[in-house]
Parts: structure tokens; C-alpha cells; sequence
């Protein structure tokens, strides 16, 4: 008899302790969807699969930080400025040049960086044409169509300008027959590919990830020149956010390799792990700035 | 029958069991059916909505750079949505066909994405972007009517299945419906012939122990299997073993019943405690027929106060008592008739518990006919006893052990017999005063010689002379088992035998005596003629004289002598005459102080006191013998007092016996205890002189007159002679 009353106790204790727990689980969640962090996405390639692509890690984060953290893509890598000061970002995976520009305007922090499948935490700019397509020289691009991916792009922008400036180029403009922005890098390498435009330029990551399934990417084109590293898209955060909260995100991202969940995250985000960045790591790009001669907090990024 | 059962609910759960799966499968068929059904509902409305999902990003991308362009998010939303409608096909569709005709559908979705993408994403010029959002345009129109064709595709198929589906459900239902009406009928129906098979043996049974209880001991039942069988097994043999126990019983008791009501003695049975003890609760017809009563009157009877006699109702409760201790009791008491005669029983009687209640279980014996037997037979022992004890020879009777076994009142007062002794007396120790027989026992030889023998022999340990006659008692194989000793004390007629024979002897001696006196006589006296005459011839000398005279002197003494022999001898004939007893001894007595003896000696004094008793009358006796008598007697006394004395002489009349007392008493120096029995003996004398002859004749002048001397002495203060005479008149002559 008292074995069955002892059971009955224990059950009463059990669910007793569960349900509450839940309970405050539950509330906690509730607590976290009140506060919600919004993390800003460059488009640096489909905006939709980038959304899908960064999903994961904004569900980990937000477990880890305890804040319902919310992903805003946007079309525009100059965008971001904007929707930080206008849409509340409060944070933002910024491509390097980017956050230099961020940096400078609104004063973000860097937090942390990926390090991609093969190690590297950098990539670099590739200027590329269709290898049928005769371009040797800065000479034979001449009147051709060059495309961009983003005025506020480093790959797609800034490392061209940098490459026509040394190149001699003083007017891209007349230079070329017709420059444009695609958006993304993707649609930068794709124009080049499907003859949209002669010359390109993108991202050596987005080129090879994108190579590695499509081979004619690497059958089909050829690079010119290619820039020397910078710091791969790292998320930062607006100065104003707590301490706390700068803290708990460096620390789940830092570690993010060391947790089961994390490695999991990860393997969806294609990503080794995160190391820590700091405002050195883009000292090669401030120094393209300089380089080119461009005043980061009077930029205009807007793509014309 | 445990197999039959588990057979039985096995098949019962197995019944339930499989409408359950059928239901079961059934609801799942049906579920799944309808499932299936709303799954393809849910194929055309997903279609139907992936539709809508693509046509609302088609709209985005129409409203894109116009005024009412959605924001990038809503598009990143919207887009999200078709990604997810297209993604969930597949979570669904797994037929190749279908899964090749999705994934194309995905890749047109992807590159619609693309486009649109990069139609948000391009920074251009105008022509580039319009371009851009016409190729994403049209990816979408083809996509829509890709998807378009496929909703007709599902809308075609659903109707068919739906209505196939329906009509699926409603039989399956019917079939439903009938199995759970019918099911638990069916299962209560096997139940119910299951509990039937059960419980129809356990009411046999049961009717079976019923009509044992009502009585019918024959009833068996048959026909019950299994367990069932076994208990029928058994209950059948209880049923056989109690009829048989039954019988057995009735058996017995018409048995005790036969022997209660023939039975010769009363038997009842009566109230053992309480205030009823004793009333009467069974009685048989002995009892009746023994009380003189009616068994139903005895019932209303009590047995201690109506049929003991008072005195033996008085000790009813000591034998009730013991009665309960749970002691058999036996006694003889007596009853009392109705009549009112009295008669003894033997009653035997003990405690009876019977149905938790006490009783005394009395039988009762009338022992009146016994009674009157032992009675004769004790009268008749008693008889014999006394006849046995009054015989005055001593009868002993000794067995072959010498033990002497019994023992008549003289033998047992003569011989001082212990006979209850633990010990037996061996007649030799009682007879013999020996540790053994003694040789040559006669009595002992009749054991061998079974004949009777006959013998008198003198026993020194008893002083007595016996004539003993042994006769041998046979016992039933003719060995003799004992003889019996009828022993007469002889001793007096020894002794009379021995007196006569001394009288005999006495007189012979006496004729002899008297013959030879007689014929001494003569010769003596011509002895002392001649002597005498020779005195006067002859001249002799004084002394001579003196001599010669001396021997006549002898010789006168010797004449004396023999005239007193002869007297004692022969004596003389009685001359009878009527004489006075009391002048006549004091006669005597005077004359007796004349007597030279005493004369001479006159230092002797002599004292005699007289003590005469007038009353005695007149009787016949000799006057000289008498005087012979008192006189020898009284020179007896005063020889017997040389110093002087006291001499006695009384005379006593008793009137009863008529008889004369004369006492002549000495106060002399006595006679010894060895020699009194000695002194009436002829020749007897304690005198130097004397003849012996005085007492002797005295005594025998005394028995001539019928009387009776006797002598009491006292050594160193006196004698006593006694002599008693019977009174002799003319015509009482002794």
C-alpha cells in the first residue's frame, strides 16, 4: 500500500516539477519573442536562398542569446546602412567593405566571422570574362559591358575600382560601354557567363561554391586578376546594443563548433566555424579605400 | 476442464480479438481511405495554393516599381510561403513519376526565384532590369500553368476517389455496425453456454447434495466430466459410504434397542444433575416389570425418591457423586415396589453423556432369589462353622506343606493358632515345637500311604496325651491335597486309665499286701508267743531282758504295720449312721490334744481355733472312719508344728450345692510345691518313722463317703486341708 502511495507522490512530484518547467520554457520563449534582434543579410547571392541559408543560424543564436532573432534580407548591399538607422537593425552580416562603411557611419562593432569549409576566413575579389571572349587586357576591355554586383561591395566594387585605378583607368564610366550593378555576385558571374556582359567581377567564395555545381564556370571563364585578401562576412553589431547581448553573441558564435547543435548549424550554414574579428582585421580594406581615395563616411552607396 | 476453459477464453479473446482487428483495420482502411481522400482534398488545395502562392510573387513581381511595389520582406515572405507549399509536395509524393514532375516544378520555382531575385537585386539601367522582370514573368506563367494543369490532374482524380471512398466508408460502416451488434451477442451467447457448461454440473451437484440432505441416500450422479467427474466420483462414494455408515448405525441401534428392551435387568436411564437427579427418562420393561410399575409411570417417577428405599436414598447423593467423578459404581441397595415390598438390587450404575447432557445410565439387578441363596449358604456355612467349632476334639487340617490351612475353635484355643497370621503355623512348630517334621511322624505318612491312620501317643510340647486320627481329603485327581487331624485330648482319661490302673495295681497290691500281711501274721505272732514264752521260761540277765524286750517291741511294730496295711489295703466296709459333723470333729479335735505325742512335749503350745457353722444338718457317714480322718489330720498338724502353732479347724454349709466345707489348717512350716501333689500317695512320708499310709488312707476314707479332699500349702506359714462331703441322706446313698 505505501509503495503505491510512494509512487503516486513521486508521479505528483514529477509533474509537478515538469509542467511549471515547461511552463516557464514556454514563458521564457514567450519572453524571448518579446524581444526580437534583428539581423540584416547583404545580398550577396539569391535573396531567397540567403534567407534560407542564414535561417539556421538565426534559430541558434536566438536560442543562445534568448532573443527572438529575426533575419531582414535586403536587395541592396547599400541597403543596410539605411535600414540600420532607418528599420532598427541591430545587427548585420556585413561584407567587408560594408562594415567599413558602417563602421565609419554608425560606428558598428565586429563580433565574428565564418571560417569557410577549406579553413579560410578571407576571401578576395576575381575579375574574370568568357574565356572565348578575346579579353587578355585592361586594353581589350575597353567599350566592353563590365558588370558589378554592389557599390557596396567589396569584390564587386571596391577591388574593381582599386584594379582600374592601378590599372590607369581614370573614368570607368567612359571606360567601358555600359557598367551595371547585378545585385549579386552570382548574377554578376552568370551575366559573364551568359554573354549578358564581357567582364565581370565577384566574389572568389560565391565563384567556387557556384563552380562546384556548374562546371562551366571553370571551363567557360577565365580570370584576369584577382585582389589580395579580405575578411570574409562577419556579423556586427549596432554600438548601442548591451553589453550583455554583444557578449552572448560572440560567445554562441565563438563556440558554436563546440556545441552538438552548433556543429549541426553549421553543417547547414557551410561553415567551419566562427573566429572572433576586430576592426584590424579590415585594415586591407581601409586601405583599398585610401587607395582609391574615398571618403567612407560620405559614400554614397546607392547604386545609380 | 482447466483446458476446456482456457479453450473456451482463449476462443472468446480470440472472437474479441479479431472483430477488434477487423474493426480496428477497418477504421484504418476507412481512415486511411478517408486520409488518402483528404490528403488529395489537401493536394488540390495545396496545388491551389502553391498556385495562389506563385501568383501572389507574380504579383509582386508585377508590383515591382510600381507605387504599390510590396516591400522585400513581404516578398521574402511570400516567397517563403511557395518554397514551403512546393517543398511539402514531396513530404507526400513518392511515385517517380510524379517526383520527376515535382522536382521540375522546383526548378522552374528556383529559377523563377532567381530571376525575380535578380530583378530586385540589379542595379541598372531600366532596359536591363525590364528584361530581367519579363524573363521572371515568364518563368512564372509557365510555371503557373505547370501547376495549373497538375490541379486539374488532382481535381479529375479526387472526384472519382472521393466518391469511390464514400461509398467504401458507408459499407465499411455497415459492416461495422453489424459486427458491433451482433459481436456481443455472439460473445454473451458463448459466455453464456460457457457458464452454463460450468455451473449445469455445479447445480447436479448440487440437486445431488439436496437430495442427500432430504434423506434419499440412494441418489447418484452420472454424466459429469472432467473435474466435474472427479467431485461426481467422489460424492457418489460419500453418498455410498454414508448410507452404509447409515445402516450400520441403524443397525446397532435396533441392536441396543433389542437388548435395552429384553434385557432381564432394569435398565434406566436418569437425570444425573440439577434439581431433577434421579427422574426417570428411559426405562425398559424389566424395570416396569421389576418395580411393579408401567414404563410410563416409571417416566414420571424419580429413581432415588420413588424406587430406593429410604435407606438407600440417603446415600444416593455420595454415589451420585462418585457417579460424576466418573466413577462405574456398584452396590446392593434396596428397592421399593409399587406395592410397597422391599427387595434387594445389585445396582451398577456410571455417568453417560449423551447429546451434551449428563445422565446416569443405572442397571439394576433383583437379587432377592440371590439373596435367599446366600443367606442359606452362609446359614449353612455358619451351621457347619459352629458345628465344626463345637466339636470339642481339635480338628486341624494340614496340607502337604505342613501348614495348617484350617483350624476348629478348641484346636485354634487350645493350640493358641494365629490362622489370619500372614505366615501359616507348620503344625510341626505348633504340635512338635519342632523346626521339622519329626521322624516316624505318623500323620505325615498318610500323605503317602492314603489310608487313614489312628494313633495315641503322649506330646511332650503340649503336655497332653492325644489320640490323633489323620484322614487323608482327596482332591479331584484322588491325590490327597491335605488330611485332616481330629485330635482328643486324652490326657484325663489317661490319667483316670492310669488312676484305675494304679487302683487296679493299689488293690492287687493291696490283696497281696493283705495276703502277705495275713500270712506274716501268723508266723510273726507265733515269733512272738514263742519270744514271749521264752521271756517267761528263761532266766535271763536284765539286760538281756531289756534286748529281747526291744525285739518284741520290733516286733509289735511290725504287727502294727501290717494292721495298717491292711487297713489301707482292705478297707473296711462303711457302717453308716446319721452323725453330726460338727460335734464329731471337735471330738476328734479335743481327743487329738490328748495324744501322747503332744503330752510329752510341753513346750509345744498349740492354739486351736474352732469355727463351726450351725447350719450344717444331719448326715450319713461312718462316725469311726471319720473320727480316723480328723484325727490323722489333726496329728498331722500338731507333728507339723513342733514350736507350737495355730491349728485351725472350720467347718461351711453351703445350701445350693449341699455340700459340707471342713478346713483343718497349720500354721507349720508348710510342704513343698514338688511334694504336694505327692502327699496322698501311699508310703509317702516325710516322717523318719512314719508309714505313708495316713494321708493315703484318709483320702480313700473320704472318697468312700463320696467326697473330696485336697491340700493348699503355703511354705513357711501354713497348710490347708480341704475336704468337701455332699450331704448323704437315707435315700441319696452314694
Amino acid at each position: 500500500m505505501s509503495r503505491l502511495i510512494r509512487v503516486l507522490i513521486l508521479v505528483y512530484f514529477c509533474l509537478v516539477l515538469i509542467i511549471p518547467a515547461r511552463e516557464i520554457e514556454a514563458q521564457t520563449k514567450a519572453a524571448r519573442e518579446n524581444t526580437v534582434f534583428t539581423i540584416g543579410l547583404i545580398p550577396e547571392r539569391n535573396i531567397f536562398k540567403q534567407i534560407e541559408r542564414y535561417e539556421p543560424l538565426a534559430a541558434y543564436l536566438s536560442k543562445k542569446i534568448g532573443k527572438n532573432v529575426k533575419l531582414k534580407v535586403l536587395t541592396q548591399y547599400g541597403n543596410i546602412i539605411d535600414n540600420f538607422v532607418s528599420h532598427n537593425l541591430d545587427a548585420a552580416f556585413f561584407g567587408s567593405f560594408t562594415y567599413a562603411l558602417a563602421h565609419s557611419k554608425l560606428g558598428v562593432e565586429p563580433i565574428a566571422r565564418p571560417v569557410n569549409m577549406d579553413g579560410s576566413s578571407t576571401y578576395y575579389g576575381l575579375i574574370f570574362v568568357r574565356k572565348d571572349s578575346g579579353i587578355r587586357s585592361i586594353k581589350d576591355m575597353q567599350g566592353k559591358r563590365f558588370v558589378f554586383v554592389d557599390r557596396a561591395t567589396t569584390a564587386g566594387y571596391l577591388l574593381p575600382l582599386a584594379f582600374f585605378k592601378m590599372s590607369g583607368i581614370e573614368d570607368y564610366k567612359t571606360f567601358f560601354k555600359e557598367t551595371y550593378f547585378a545585385g549579386t555576385h552570382k548574377d554578376a558571374i552568370y551575366d559573364v557567363l551568359n554573354k549578358k556582359a564581357d567582364i565581370g567581377a565577384a566574389k572568389n567564395t560565391m565563384f567556387y561554391s557556384l563552380a562546384a555545381k556548374d562546371k562551366r564556370l571553370l571551363n567557360d571563364l577565365v580570370f584576369l586578376a584577382r585582389s589580395p585578401d579580405v575578411p570574409e562576412n562577419g556579423l556586427a553589431v549596432r554600438k548601442e546594443i548591451d553589453n550583455t547581448v554583444k557578449l552572448k553573441l560572440k560567445r554562441a558564435l565563438i563556440n558554436m563548433h563546440r556545441d552538438p547543435e552548433g556543429i549541426n548549424t553549421l553543417k547547414r550554414f557551410r561553415a567551419k566555424k566562427f573566429i572572433e574579428t576586430s576592426d584590424d582585421d579590415y585594415s586591407s580594406v581601409y586601405e583599398y579605400v585610401r587607395k582609391i581615395r574615398l571618403n567612407l563616411s560620405t559614400y554614397d552607396y546607392m547604386n545609380e | 476442464m482447466k483446458k476446456k476453459i482456457i479453450i473456451t477464453l482463449v476462443g472468446i479473446t480470440l472472437i474479441f480479438l479479431a472483430s477488434g482487428i477487423y474493426i480496428i483495420a477497418t477504421i484504418e482502411k476507412s481512415t486511411s481511405t478517408l486520409d488518402r481522400l483528404i490528403k488529395l482534398h489537401q493536394v488540390e488545395i495545396m496545388r491551389e495554393h502553391l498556385l495562389l502562392q506563385i501568383k501572389q510573387v507574380q504579383t509582386d513581381l508585377n508590383l515591382y516599381d510600381t507605387p504599390n511595389a510590396r516591400s522585400v520582406d513581404t516578398i521574402v515572405t511570400n516567397v517563403r510561403q511557395m518554397d514551403l507549399v512546393a517543398a511539402s509536395c514531396f513530404g507526400c509524393h513518392h511515385s517517380p513519376v510524379v517526383m520527376t514532375r515535382l522536382k521540375d516544378l522546383n526548378k522552374q520555382i528556383e529559377n523563377f526565384k532567381d530571376a525575380f531575385s535578380r530583378s530586385l537585386t540589379i542595379r541598372s539601367d531600366r532596359e536591363r532590369v525590364e528584361k530581367e522582370v519579363n524573363t521572371a514573368f515568364h518563368i512564372s506563367e509557365k510555371l503557373l500553368a505547370d501547376v495549373g494543369k497538375m490541379v486539374h490532374m488532382a481535381a479529375d482524380k479526387l472526384s472519382d476517389r472521393t466518391e469511390f471512398t464514400l461509398r467504401d466508408i458507408t459499407s465499411t460502416k455497415f459492416i461495422l455496425y453489424i459486427l458491433v451488434a451482433v459481436t456481443p451477442f455472439v460473445a454473451a451467447g458463448l459466455g453464456f453456454l460457457f457458464i452454463r457448461e460450468l455451473t449445469k454440473p455445479v447445480n447436479t451437484l448440487l440437486t445431488a447434495t439436496k437430495k442427500i440432505k432430504d434423506g434419499d441416500l440412494d441418489h447418484r450422479v452420472h454424466g459429469l466430466k472432467d473435474e466435474y467427474g472427479e467431485v461426481a466420483r467422489s460424492f457418489n462414494e460419500m453418498a455410498a459410504s454414508l448410507k452404509q455408515s447409515i445402516h450400520e448405525i441403524e443397525e446397532k441401534d435396533k441392536l441396543y434397542r433389542v437388548l435395552f428392551e429384553s434385557a432381564g435387568d432394569a435398565i434406566c436411564l436418569v437425570e444425573a444433575e440439577g434439581e431433577n437427579v434421579g427422574d426417570i427418562v428411559d426405562a425398559n420393561p424389566a424395570t416396569a416389570k421389576m418395580h411393579g410399575y408401567t414404563i410410563d409411570e416409571l417416566l414420571s417417577l424419580n429413581l432415588i425418591k420413588d424406587l430406593d428405599t429410604p435407606e438407600a436414598s440417603e446415600e444416593a447423593p455420595k454415589r451420585v457423586r462418585q457417579m460424576m467423578n466418573g466413577e462405574w459404581i456398584k452396590a446392593e441397595i434396596e428397592h421399593v415396589r409399587k406395592d410397597g415390598s422391599v427387595f434387594p438390587v445389585e445396582i451398577n450404575a456410571g455417568l453417560l453423556e449423551f447429546m451434551g447432557h449428563k445422565y446416569i445410565l443405572a442397571i439394576d439387578r433383583d437379587i432377592s432369589g440371590r439373596k435367599e441363596m446366600e443367606n442359606q449358604i452362609l446359614k449353612a456355612k455358619l451351621d457347619w462353622e459352629n458345628t465344626f467349632n463345637a466339636i470339642p476334639d481339635m480338628i486341624t487340617i494340614h496340607d502337604k506343606d505342613f501348614n495348617i490351612i484350617r483350624a476348629n475353635k478348641a484346636a485354634v484355643e487350645t493350640l493358641d493358632l494365629n490362622l489370619t497370621g500372614k505366615e501359616r503355623e507348620k503344625c510341626f512348630k505348633i504340635f512338635h515345637g519342632k523346626n521339622s517334621p519329626p521322624d516316624g511322624c505318623l500323620s505325615c505318612k498318610v500323605f503317602q500311604s492314603k489310608e487313614s491312620s489312628s494313633f495315641e501317643y503322649f506330646e511332650p510340647h503340649l503336655d497332653r496325651f492325644l489320640e490323633v486320627r489323620a484322614i487323608p481329603h482327596f482332591d479331584d485327581d484322588h491325590q490327597v491335597a491335605a488330611v485332616i487331624h481330629v485330635i482328643r485330648d486324652i490326657t484325663e482319661r489317661k490319667k483316670v486309665e492310669q488312676a484305675l490302673q494304679r487302683a487296679e495295681q493299689m488293690k492287687l497290691i493291696g490283696e497281696w499286701a493283705a495276703g502277705l500281711a495275713h500270712e506274716i501274721k501268723n508266723p510273726l505272732a507265733g515269733i512272738k508267743v514263742s519270744v514271749e514264752v521264752l521271756l517267761d521260761d528263761l532266766n535271763i540277765s536284765e539286760e538281756d531282758r531289756a534286748i529281747v524286750l526291744k525285739a518284741v517291741g520290733e516286733i509289735q511294730r511290725i504287727e502294727t504295720l501290717l494292721k495298717s496295711l491292711l487297713n489301707f489295703a482292705k478297707p473296711p466296709k462303711l457302717q453308716l449312721s446319721v452323725i453330726d459333723m460338727n460335734d464329731l470333729l471337735d471330738q476328734t479335735i479335743t481327743f487329738s490334744l490328748k495324744h501322747p505325742l503332744l503330752s510329752s512335749n510341753s513346750s509345744m503350745e498349740i492354739n486351736i481355733v474352732k469355727d463351726f457353722d450351725g447350719a450344717i444338718p444331719e448326715t450319713l457317714a461312718d462316725p469311726m472312719q471319720l473320727k480316723q480322718v480328723f484325727l490323722n489330720l489333726a496329728l498331722n498338724a500338731i507333728e507339723a508344728m513342733p514350736d507350737g502353732g495355730r491349728l485351725g479347724v472350720k467347718t461351711n454349709y453351703d445350701k445350693n450345692t449341699e455340700t459340707i466345707k471342713i478346713e483343718i489348717s497349720n500354721t507349720g512350716d508348710g510342704i513343698d510345691k514338688e511334694m504336694i501333689d505327692d502327699v496322698f500317695k501311699p508310703f509317702f512320708t516325710t516322717k523318719s518313722k512314719g508309714s505313708g499310709l495316713g494321708l493315703a488312707i484318709t483320702r480313700r476314707i473320704v472318697e468312700q463317703h463320696g467326697g473330696v479332699i485336697s491340700v493348699t500349702s503355703d511354705p513357711g506359714k501354713g497348710t490347708v486341708f480341704n475336704i468337701l462331703f455332699n450331704i448323704q441322706t437315707e435315700n441319696k446313698k452314694s
